[in-house]
């Protein structure tokens, strides 16, 4: 079963993959698929655009270079920006899900 | 923030570059998930397959994507622009008419803002104008004020060094400029030493002049001709320098010539020829204009200012000893001021002040009434796409984008209409300085398409596209739009869909009743003043001819025996019925003085003033002015003869209102009875028609001591011009070196001293009629509309026996109803807004009833002719085909 991802948390994922080491676009789906457990499944059709809207926030930078077998791909990389915006949305991820827990418990 | 900018911009620049990098990476993404599945087992094109529908639309990442670069809009304009061009293009006449109306609203506003500009705001072509500044004479009340000051007060802020760096004063003359190739009249400037420095203009050839120039009783006097004179009497010949002309009596070596582009510098007189005073600054009444140091203020230049306009008024004290209470009073009561001169146009100021508080309010306005129209048209294409839009809208598309390239559309319109405005602007900007200013306006007042004309004409691109577009656009892209898609004319008794576009209309028909009624009091204003008479018979064949005397060395019998020449000669050349002289001609302005009878003490208010003239023996005969008492001037009042005046009728009356005014005495302040009234004249109008004629008092000019420059007035049979030019011609060969100017007949003296209504009067009606029409077109096109969607209703009446007169009517009085809300709205409207030109008008109110009812009534005719093609077409309707139109 895999649960389809909101924008927002998209953004979140990506950032947070990035901070691991640059990659390229498909690099990153492949990534949040695996470390999720085939939970969470990657839209790909949304990531690119959530790519190139990172990139235009100043979060990511991106260039091109070589990948193992020599193929030209697009790097993405995150900046010193986006390292901080990385935190911030990490720490409202964490209230957002332990306000929700709270709702659901009193429930 | 700064960075989204740079990488939006960078992404626009290399836009290609950009989405072929998009293509590359997405391209790179499908293959990497093909091989992931070639690897699992799958054949290439499976595996190819499958990515694809993995991934989704690539088409819409791509769109996303581009969407995240930003400023899509910059690149949407173009498509958008190609796409409104190919919709305008199917209905050629509409978009014309839109175009044109368009480019008559934006240039009609473009030229009257560039005319704003020219008068108010644009710098003298001189060194730092900001710190030039105009000494002027100001009443009490601040209201009236004049810049001709005495040589006192120049004379006491030249002893001011603190303030300013330089002052500097001039005056404009006539004079005759005499050489080897003729006679001509020409227009001087006398100035002080210092003026070309004090303004930082340098010589094109030559020198200017210099404070060395400036000396009294010099025997080789300078002068600096202006570029214009210099190409139009010399050919541009610099061989010119050094020559020597006669300037009235004196010899003026010429020893410059001043670069082109000074014309229309502060004023629109320009000199022709400029000399040096040379001692003679008393005589006249001058400008005194002033530099500012740099650094000082304007505030304590005032100061310094008013230091030195009171020690010019403790001067005045003794000469005005004489004067009565009133006059004195004003003459102490006043200040003096300094005023900001390095900007705009002093004389059109004063002339144009009201005018051009009027004309671009109209010009506004015809501006709304086209946009409306416009508005109107892409409300009813709106509504024609309805479906298609809808289709688009449920399809996925934003609604912000369509209403950008709906947007575009009336922004094309505007633009192109902008475009074609430019070209009318500079044609309606020429026509009204040449009604207002006469056919020689100067350079510097043309029109220019500098920045702030840019700018304004952008301003006005904008808020047309604006006005007329964003309703219409907001319209048809609303929610709900999924009606359209159902869409079918309205059943017999719902009520017509294009309620906006009718309130539209209404608003329309509002704003043409304004101008229309503006138009009809202005007009009717002018139609007034030139219902006055000027007391003179048939102006129409009254000449009026300049003539320049002033160099000759007669005087006394002599200049009587010169004057009766002249008038011999002109009498003998066929066609003339009467010939004589005088100083200044009807209309011409007059010299006023105050009046002094025996015994008679002014009230404490009172100032009484008269205006007078010196005229020729026959004088009122020939003018056609009737005696009513006494006698004429003749050839025997000369020099040596007992002094008598003629008065007018008014001046009789005033001062003797049940006697008769023969016998009476009267003279200047030192001798009170020195004149005898000879003979009593009626009234004839010496100054503006708009006021009533003054108190006027007449003198021999033969009985004058030195000679002057004269007015010839000779009676015509026939027509004027062809004995103007046989007069020219005889006077070319007897008296070769008296320049003959100005010459017109007394009609068209008239109808220049209107021109300032007349130009009022002809560019309202230009803008009422143009509202009128655009109202028109608007009204049709509405009307017509309401038909189209009435159709099956009008089908059912028609076959249930209603005769074509019956649905006619019903049409008619649909447009009837539209014009008469407008009306309704109009006529309150235009009651309020007429107040603003009640300083202009002559012989009518601002409310008044006639002209109100007039444009209200053309209104109306202009409506039912607008509705009548639509009505006719409505009745002619076969049912049949009238139902079957679902």
């Amino acid at each position: 079963m895999s649960i389809d991802l909101l924008q927002g948390t998209l953004d979140l994922l990506i950032l947070k993959t990035l901070a691991l080491g640059p990659m390229h676009g498909w690099a990153i789906s492949q990534r949040i698929e695996q470390v999720s457990s085939d939970v969470l499944r990657v839209q790909q059709g949304s990531l690119y655009p959530a790519l190139h809207r990172l990139e235009q926030h100043g979060w990511v930078r991106a260039r091109w270079g070589a990948s193992e077998n020599n193929r030209r791909a697009r790097y993405y990389e995150l900046t010193a920006t986006g390292r901080k915006q990385l935190e911030v949305e990490t720490s409202n991820w964490a209230k957002l899900a332990a306000a929700v827990a709270q709702v659901l418990q009193e429930g | 923030m700064w960075e989204r900018l740079c990488s939006a911009f960078r992404s626009l620049l290399g836009r290609h570059a950009s989405e072929l990098e998009l293509d590359e990476e997405l391209r790179d993404h499908l293959e990497r998930q093909a091989e992931l599945y070639v690897a699992r087992g799958l054949s290439p094109e499976q595996a190819r397959r499958q990515a694809r529908l993995d991934f989704g639309s690539v088409e819409s990442t791509r769109e996303e994507c581009r969407e995240a670069w930003g400023f899509t809009f910059l690149r949407t304009i173009p498509q958008d622009l190609r796409y409104a061009a190919r919709v305008f293009a199917k209905t050629p006449v509409l978009s014309a008419v839109a175009v044109i109306s368009l480019a008559l609203g934006i240039g009609a506003n473009t030229a009257l803002f560039s005319l704003l500009d020219a008068t108010y705001r644009r710098s003298l072509p001189v060194r730092e104008p900001e710190q030039l500044v105009l000494a002027v004479n100001v009443s009490a009340d601040g209201r009236g004020w004049y810049s001709n000051v005495g040589d006192v007060l120049y004379e006491e802020l030249s002893r001011s060094p603190v303030s300013f760096s330089e002052v500097f004063a001039f005056t404009p003359e006539d004079a005759t400029l005499r050489d080897a190739g003729g006679a001509e009249r020409v227009e001087t400037r006398l100035v002080t030493g210092n003026y070309y420095s004090a303004l930082g203009v340098q010589a094109l050839l030559g020198r200017t002049l210099g404070p060395h120039d400036d000396v009294p009783g010099t025997v080789s006097q300078a002068c600096v001709l202006s570029y214009a004179f210099w190409a139009r009497r010399f050919g541009r010949d610099p061989s010119v320098l050094g020559k020597v002309v006669y300037l009235g009596r004196t010899p003026v070596t010429v020893v410059g010539v001043t670069p082109p582009g000074l014309e229309g510098m502060g004023f629109v007189r320009q000199p022709d020829v400029t000399t040096t005073f040379n001692g003679t600054l008393g005589k006249y009444a001058v400008q005194v204009w002033a530099r500012l140091r740099p650094g000082a203020t304007l505030r304590q230049a005032q100061l310094e200012m008013d230091a030195a306009f009171g020690r010019y008024l403790e001067q005045l004290r003794t000469r005005a000893a004489s004067w009565p209470e009133a006059d004195r009073q004003r003459a102490f009561s006043r200040r003096g001021e300094l005023r900001p001169a390095g900007r705009g146009n002093l004389e059109l100021q004063a002339g144009l002040a009201e005018p051009l508080k009027v004309l671009p309010l109209l010009a506004a306005v015809v501006l709304l009434v086209a946009c409306v129209n416009i508005a109107n048209l892409l409300l009813a294409r709106g509504n024609a796409r309805a479906s298609e839009i809808a289709l688009r809208l449920a399809l996925g598309a934003e609604r912000r984008r369509l209403i950008r390239q709906l947007l575009t559309e009336s922004l094309l319109l505007s633009a192109v209409g902008a475009l074609l405005g430019i070209l009318c602007a500079i044609w309606i900007h020429r026509a009204v300085l040449t009604l207002l200013v006469g056919e020689h306006a100067p350079e510097g007042l043309r029109f220019r398409l500098d920045l702030h004309v840019l700018a304004f004409t952008a301003t006005a691109v904008g808020f047309t596209t604006f006005a007329s577009g964003l309703v219409p656009a907001l319209r048809a892209t609303r929610r709900g739009v999924s009606r359209a898609l159902k869409t079918e004319p309205s059943r017999a008794g719902a009520a017509p869909r294009n309620a906006l576009a009718r309130w539209l209309v209404v608003v329309q028909v509002a704003a043409a009743v304004v101008l229309l009624t503006g138009a009809g009091l202005l007009t009717r204003t002018l139609i007034n003043l030139r219902a006055v008479g000027a007391g003179f018979k048939e102006p129409g064949s009254l000449l009026l001819m300049r003539m320049g005397l002033g160099h000759r060395y007669v005087d006394g019998a002599a200049l009587v025996a010169l004057y009766e020449s002249i008038l011999g000669r002109v009498r003998s050349v066929p066609g003339v019925a009467g010939a004589t002289l005088a100083e200044n001609d009807a209309l011409g302005g007059s010299y006023w003085k105050t009046v002094y009878l025996p015994g008679y003490e002014p009230g404490p208010r009172e100032s009484p003033q008269c205006a007078f003239n010196y005229i020729g023996p026959g004088f009122f005969a020939t003018a056609g002015v009737p005696l009513l008492a006494g006698r004429e001037f003749s050839t025997r009042d000369t020099v040596g003869a007992p002094e008598g005046v003629v008065v007018n009728e008014r001046f009789a009356r005033k001062y003797w209102p049940r006697e008769n005014a023969l016998g009476k005495r009267t003279g200047p302040a030192q001798d009170r009875s020195r004149w005898e009234i000879v003979g009593v004249v009626a009234d004839a109008q010496v100054g503006s028609l708009r006021a009533s004629v003054p108190p006027m008092m007449y003198h021999a000019l033969y009985q004058q001591e030195k000679p002057r420059t004269v007015t010839l007035h000779v009676r015509a049979i026939g027509d004027p011009l062809p004995i103007a030019a046989r007069i020219r011609q005889e006077m070319g060969v007897a008296e070769k070196d008296v320049p003959i100017y100005d010459v017109s007949t007394l009609d068209s003296r008239l109808e220049r001293s209107v021109g300032r209504e007349r130009t009022l009067a002809i560019l309202s009606s230009f803008f009422g009629l143009l509202a009128l029409g655009l109202t028109a077109v608007g009204l049709y096109g509405v009307v017509a509309y309401s038909v189209t969607r009435r159709t099956s209703e009008i089908g059912v009446r028609i076959a249930v026996g209603a005769g074509q007169a019956a649905v006619v009517w019903m049409v008619l009085r649909d447009t009837l109803a539209l014009v008469g809300l407008g009306a309704a709205f109009g006529i309150p409207a235009a009651l309020a807004v007429t107040r603003l030109v009640r300083g202009l008008l002559f012989g009518l109110t601002a409310t008044d009833p006639l002209t109100l009812a007039g444009a209200a009534l053309l209104l109306a005719l202009v409506g039912i002719a607008a509705g009548y093609l639509p009505a006719r077409r409505a009745a002619a309707l076969s049912p049949t085909t009238a139902l079957r139109y679902e």
